[in-house]
């Protein structure tokens, strides 16, 4: 099977790194950004499939009707649908989720389901976090790799599930409100989902100056 | 001269690494605790040297040689412990580094100084991280025993004025911060506990029912 990776963010690029040497496929070629992508499209290419991962392009519909172009999203599709779905399902409260590979199509996250694999979303910060995903969604691939073509995928119910707009530096936001109402679990949640390479969690006070939370750990009673 | 330095935390020891290569300095050993100190023939050295040493000496070692440390204060409020800590908290961001006269006194409350002679110092900045103030302090320690150990035998001693006021050691448990006190504090004075109590020391927590938050690193941007 031919395929072609794009993948731009360091997490990506180390799930590509990771099957690279996946005997099921031949790679022919990564693309970083979107220029290239277009570029390497101009005249056509002989692929079986394209694989997107973690970017954050839109992909035109020319390209999304004449490839196989598969993603991965790092939530258990149908749920948490659209942006920021690692922070949105930590704020939640959901540690334990899944990555799913699906279709790209012209509808953001909610074309069709080719497998999932189990993910943990617990950790201190999201370089912990990035280990998971990377660590789940190789698996993913390696079994999806190995499946196909003998695979069919499923009709995402899009009816049900959740989506959500990507989230906001502001969002990043902590009020004095927010301290009082908060557990120290749901305060944990809140900061660690938000540590490098996101906009970190701040407090801000009365006179508009802020302390920002870069690092914590939590011990459960 | 013979000199003891008695040190054992990570950045006492790159102090010592750098002032044994002093040309005053004939032959120098290294003691890591208490006892070690005492395991030499310390009436056959000229100085012992304390850098980051945080419990009492005791008077024989104390009454049997001339000893030193440095401590970071300038204010005589804050040398009953822990006096970094204790000065971000009051939002104290310049103190002096000063070399003092490790003394032993059993009836003082003191930690350490108990007769509040200094004999060098230098400017302390108290503005950064945790990790940055170390860094400080290691460069700012080894000005302070190069500028003694050059002006020895000649050592003049200063004494600083004395004040009513004590701030108390801080202790691991003082380092949770009450859910209510947490919302009433400012930006700054979060920034100034939770930044002062980072590794190694105690990190700031806050407790309920669901578990303990440690804070382990922040930083602070003043209204733009």
């Amino acid at each position: 099977m031919k395929v072609l990776i794009c993948a731009y963010r360091d997490w990506a690029k180390e799930i590509s790194h990771k099957i690279s040497n996946n005997k099921n496929i031949i790679i022919v070629g990564n693309i970083s950004n979107q220029k290239g992508l277009v570029k390497k499209l101009k005249n056509g290419l002989d692929v079986d499939i394209i694989l997107f991962i973690g970017w954050s392009w839109i992909i035109s519909d020319e390209i999304t009707d004449n490839y196989l172009c598969i993603g991965i999203h790092p939530s258990d599709l149908p749920h948490y649908r659209g942006g920021s779905p690692i922070q949105n399902q930590i704020i939640d409260g959901v540690d334990k989720s899944k990555v799913t590979l699906f279709t790209l199509s012209s509808k953001l996250d909610s074309g069709d389901i080719w497998c999932k694999e189990d993910i943990n979303l617990s950790g201190n910060n999201m370089n912990a976090i990035f280990k998971n995903i990377i660590d789940s969604s190789v698996t993913l691939l390696e079994n999806f790799f190995k499946k196909y073509p003998n695979i069919e995928p499923i009709t995402q119910k899009t009816g049900v599930g959740s989506y959500f707009r990507r989230r906001t530096p502001i969002q990043s936001k902590l009020v004095k409100q927010d301290l009082q109402n908060m557990n120290t679990l749901e305060l944990y949640n809140f900061i660690r989902c938000l540590t490098t390479p996101y906009p970190n969690a701040y407090f801000e006070d009365d006179n508009g100056n802020r302390v920002f939370f870069e690092e914590i750990s939590f011990s459960k009673k | 001269m013979k000199v003891i330095f008695l040190g054992k935390r990570d950045w006492a020891i790159e102090v010592y690494n750098s002032i044994k290569q002093h040309p005053k300095i004939a032959k120098i050993v290294l003691a890591k605790s208490h006892a070690e100190t005492l395991s030499y023939n310390i009436k056959k050295y000229d100085l012992l040297i304390t850098c980051g040493w945080s419990e009492e000496i005791g008077s024989e070692i104390a009454d049997n040689i001339m000893t030193i440390g440095v401590h970071c204060a300038k204010l005589d409020r804050y040398s009953y412990g822990t006096p970094i800590q204790l000065q971000i908290i009051d939002g104290i961001t310049m103190t002096k580094h000063r070399i003092f006269h490790f003394t032993h006194d059993p009836s003082s409350p003191r930690a350490h100084t108990h007769n509040r002679l200094f004999s060098h110092e230098i400017d302390l900045d108290l503005s950064g991280n945790m990790t940055q103030i170390l860094e400080e302090m290691v460069k700012t320690s080894i000005i302070l025993f190069n500028k003694y150990l050059n002006d020895y035998p000649n050592i003049k001693w200063v004494e600083w004025p004395e004040e009513k006021i004590i701030r108390k050691k801080r202790m691991p448990k003082d380092s949770k911060i009450d859910k209510n006190d947490f919302v009433k504090m400012s930006a700054k004075e979060i920034y100034n506990f939770i930044r002062c109590l980072e590794d190694p020391y105690p990190n700031a927590y806050i407790e309920d029912d669901f578990g303990k938050l440690f804070f382990k690193k922040v930083k602070f941007e003043g209204k733009k």
